[in-house]
């Protein structure tokens, strides 16, 4: 069951996968190019400066890739069933709870394809380059990042693909509806309860996701490819 | 088990416009089981219920001596689906389409499953979305065959197809059944055509099921009778009436549509003083279409 | 002044300076402009009045806000005002800072026993109202309990560097003594900034680090911390705008490349006694780490040390209060800095397993997908 269901989800996105896989192993390559840097010439620590400062803005690309790879392969794992009303799904002889599993193992191998590219990318991009003295090169800490930050992104939109609609606008509702209330809440009761003069509980939520043990803590993590 | 699909007492509301009422249905095994009733009815509702895809208000329901939704994989491995709209991505191929479903049943009669594509003139390596209505109906029912189900369950199986693709389809599943003893429940508004294949029939008009018999039954038991010097209320009669028309004119000659007649039943008339002129037989078309006229209101029936 | 007394001041030379421009463009006569100035005197004085009414207004609201009654309070040499209520927070707060950074080092500062601070931490919008030397630690919105101490550590930091005030290290300082900053932030500075010096402390030369502190080496001889390649790169960053006559060097410098241009720049500079400082590779907060490492150096009394003579330099001033060489401060120094190169990948442990539970759950979640979808 498994390896036809992978043969299909890879049949369903590769159009959208391979720009992601080809995106992924060139970005190491294309922010190494862009730094400036002669291969095989001695190195000083006006090229760190200049690495450390030209490639921070490459850095935002790598954990937006990671999310749209994620969210790309989790809306085309549905993609289809959706389309057909899931008819066909519930006319197989397994249980759905086994059918989520597998359709997600078969996407989950199919966001190892860019995470690969990507670690192949990045170790690519760091032999071609002297690196000065004082920095290093972090292919497999990177490309484990990305992994996970595509993951992430894959099981969330997954889950919340795997719902039926109505649970889908229950979850946006629910998430549109907390910064209402919450942004309301402490402008209007900020005068009477020291709470909320003290806290934002939509920037504290919000902090909370961003850091551990929140789910976006692997995508405001250090993303840098080359460092100290 | 006696019963390929019970269903007792299933009840099911969509809003204020449509809703199944206490819907009990018995297919028996082995039957080809034709489900009538004209669009809009609830024969796809009724089938998507028993196949586990929509949740009934209440009411028990049983596939294959087994419950549903509860032991629904189990069910579902014996069972062929062709539902009314095809159901498979439409970006696969034809094999790709074959080996997929395969993966599922451990059952797959692959060999059967390449004589069908050859039989029903299947090229593998065509794009579904490419295929037209036709094929796409043949290969729905290849894929239903091969599975090698205990019941098949058809819903508008033949809608849309030309007369050739149609009696190609007929043929497989009639051949299948005449290997096997699989159940068939066939679902069509066409009842011609399950005229010529059923032997039970369920009609379904409005959410309710208004008759389930066997075909020979239904077909001979419904005629159209002329009778003249009728009494105006006819009191207990061994038949159903499910229409009376008046008489015209001079002629003081009336024609009743009759459900359950049996010759013996002519006594009848002689014992409130008419006289019966004639007994007319109905095919299934005409007497599906008394039969739902008579049970929807402002019917002239009894 | 009051917002209400700027506002009438603006408007009453808004209004004279829209009346007046047409005629200052113009070629007019003598007579001319004294009949378009008598013209705006009745606007005014409109604007006159108006103004004396916003000020009065000002005035009472300021008298009605010194009525609010205030807590004062002592947290070792600290004198803290606060609004009703927060004393507690504020003792807790001021007194976790001072006696976990400063305490340990700080025996006694003329600076603090006079300087007062303020703490406000609620969204009340009235300012405390305060006179004389006094240093604010306030915050009106919802931040984190962090944010707030940072802003008590810089107000004591102000405060604090007073005690050495008109001396080179309060040059060096950047007139304020916070508490140090990581020292892999130091060693990520020294890694990446564009400084031949830089790049020798992290390699251990001796005197490297000691130079590019630029503690016993003037400003001047920056020749000696950065290549001419990277004259440019310092310019820009260091460049005061109000500058304007050296706009052409400066493009000469920074958009040709033309060092010499770049060295004039820079020697200029270098005179200003705050400003030069800004040519050192490592920034204020960097450099000050040294001044806590002879603190550490030199245990009880050596902060009376430091500021005993205001006319020793700053490299005696630390050898004195340290009682240490300049090559033991360096090696101290180079020593803690070296240790902590950063572990940049720090985190991605934890994150591993955070990631795992999260990517579990919503397997969990998407499992429970329904059957019941159709209808």
């Amino acid at each position: 069951m498994y390896q036809p269901m992978l043969f299909v989800h890879w049949k369903q996105v590769r159009a959208g996968l391979i720009p992601f896989i080809l995106g992924a192993f060139a970005l190491p390559l294309l922010m190494v190019q862009g730094l400036g840097v002669t291969p095989g010439a001695e190195t000083t620590s006006l090229e760190a400066y200049r690495i450390m400062n030209d490639f921070q803005v490459w850095l935002p690309l790598f954990p937006l890739l990671a999310g749209a790879t994620g969210i790309t392969l989790a809306l085309s794992s549905w993609n289809w069933d959706h389309q057909m009303k899931h008819v066909y799904a519930l006319s197989l002889p397994v249980a759905r709870w086994e059918y989520s599993m597998l359709k997600m193992g078969a996407g989950a191998f199919l966001a190892m394809l860019p995470v690969a590219a990507l670690w192949l990318g990045a170790h690519v991009a760091v032999a071609s380059i002297e690196l000065p003295q004082g920095l290093h090169a972090y292919p497999n800490q990177l490309a484990l990042r990305f992994g996970l930050a595509t993951l992430i992104s894959y099981a969330f939109l997954f889950a919340m693909a795997a719902g039926t609609i109505r649970t889908t606008i229950w979850i946006v509702s629910g998430v549109i509806g907390f910064i209402i209330v919450g942004n309301l809440a402490n402008e209007l009761l900020a005068d009477y309860y020291e709470f909320f003069q003290r806290t934002n509980m939509v920037l504290a939520v919000f902090e909370w996701l961003a850091q551990t043990p929140g789910p976006i803590e692997v995508f405001t993590g250090n993303w840098s490819l080359i460092d100290v | 088990m006696n019963n390929a699909i019970e269903l007792t007492e299933v009840g099911w509301k969509a809003g204020k416009s449509f809703a199944l009422k206490d819907l009990t249905i018995r297919v028996p095994s082995g039957s080809i089981y034709g489900f009538l009733g004209p669009n809009g009815s609830g024969k796809t509702t009724t089938i998507r219920m028993f196949m586990g895809m929509m949740k009934p208000d209440h009411g028990a329901i049983r596939v294959l001596d087994r419950g549903v939704p509860k032991e629904m994989p189990r069910i579902l491995a014996r069972v062929g689906y062709v539902p009314e709209r095809p159901h498979i991505y439409p970006s696969l191929t034809v094999g790709e389409a074959i080996k997929y479903h395969a993966s599922f049943y451990h059952l797959w009669d692959g060999g059967w499953a390449s004589e069908l594509t050859k039989r029903l003139n299947l090229d593998p390596q065509r794009k579904i979305s490419r295929m037209s209505k036709g094929e796409t109906g043949k290969l729905l029912i290849l894929l239903a065959l091969s599975q090698r189900p205990d019941l098949l369950v058809l819903d508008e199986p033949t809608d849309g197809l030309d007369p050739v693709v149609r009696r190609e389809v007929l043929t497989a599943v009639l051949d299948y059944v005449s290997e096997t003893s699989a159940t068939v429940f066939i679902s069509s508004h066409l009842v011609h055509e399950l005229e010529r294949i059923c032997d039970w029939v369920g009609v379904m008009d409005d959410g309710q099921l208004v008759a389930e018999l066997p075909m020979q039954s239904f077909k001979n038991g419904i005629k159209r009778i002329r009778v003249a010097d009728a009494p105006d209320l006819p009191g207990d009669t061994p038949f159903v009436i499910l229409n009376r028309k008046e008489a015209d004119g001079l002629n003081a000659v009336e024609t009743w549509t009759v459900r359950g007649w049996q010759d013996p039943m002519k006594q009848y008339f002689a014992g409130v003083g008419a006289t019966l002129r004639d007994v007319i037989d109905l095919d299934l078309e005409e007497g599906f279409v008394e039969l739902l006229r008579s049970s929807r209101p402002h019917s002239n029936g009894s | 002044m009051s917002r209400l007394t700027r506002l009438g001041t603006a408007l009453a030379v808004a209004a004279c300076s829209a009346a007046m421009v047409p005629g200052l463009q113009a070629q007019e006569s003598a007579e001319a402009l004294i009949a378009r100035i008598d013209s705006l005197t009745p606007l005014y004085e409109v604007a006159r009045v108006e103004a004396e009414v916003a000020t009065a207004r000002a005035e009472e609201a300021r008298r009605e806000r010194f009525r609010i009654e205030l807590d004062t309070l002592q947290v070792g040499p600290l004198t803290i005002v606060t609004l009703p209520g927060q004393a507690l927070q504020a003792a807790e707060i001021f007194g976790r800072v001072w006696e976990d950074e400063y305490a340990p080092f700080v025996n006694r500062s003329h600076a603090l026993e006079e300087a007062t601070f303020t703490f406000q931490w609620s969204v009340d919008p009235v300012m405390i109202p305060m006179q004389g030397r006094h240093y604010r630690s306030e915050q009106k919105a919802w931040r984190t309990r962090g944010d707030l101490e940072d802003l008590i550590r810089k107000s004591i930091g102000r405060a604090i560097a007073d005690d050495f005030q008109g001396t080179q290290m309060h040059d060096f300082s950047g007139a304020t003594l916070r508490t140090p900053v990581s020292y892999d932030w130091i060693y990520r500075r020294l890694a990446t900034t564009a400084s031949k010096i830089a790049r020798a402390c992290l390699a251990a030369e001796p005197g490297a680090c000691w130079s590019a502190l630029g503690i016993d080496l003037g400003p001047e001889d920056f020749l000696e911390w950065y290549l001419p390649e990277e004259l440019p790169g310092l310019v820009e960053r260091t460049w005061r705008s109000w500058r304007r006559e050296e706009a052409p060097m400066f493009d000469a410098c920074v958009h040709e490349g033309v060092t010499e241009q770049c060295e004039v720049l820079l020697a200029r500079t270098a005179t200003d006694r705050y400003w030069s400082m800004s040519l050192t590779p490592l920034r204020r907060d960097e450099r000050i780490t040294m001044i806590w490492v002879a603190l550490d150096m030199g245990g009880e009394a050596a902060w009376d040390r430091l500021v005993e003579d205001p006319e020793m330099t700053l490299g005696d001033a630390l050898r004195y209060a340290s009682g240490a060489t300049t090559g033991e401060l360096e090696a101290a120094w180079t020593a803690e800095v070296l240790a902590h190169r950063p572990d940049t990948q720090a985190g991605l442990l934890t994150t591993k397993w955070t990631a795992l539970f999260w990517i579990l759950l919503c397997g969990a979640l998407a499992m429970r997908s329904t059957r019941w979808r159709l209808g």
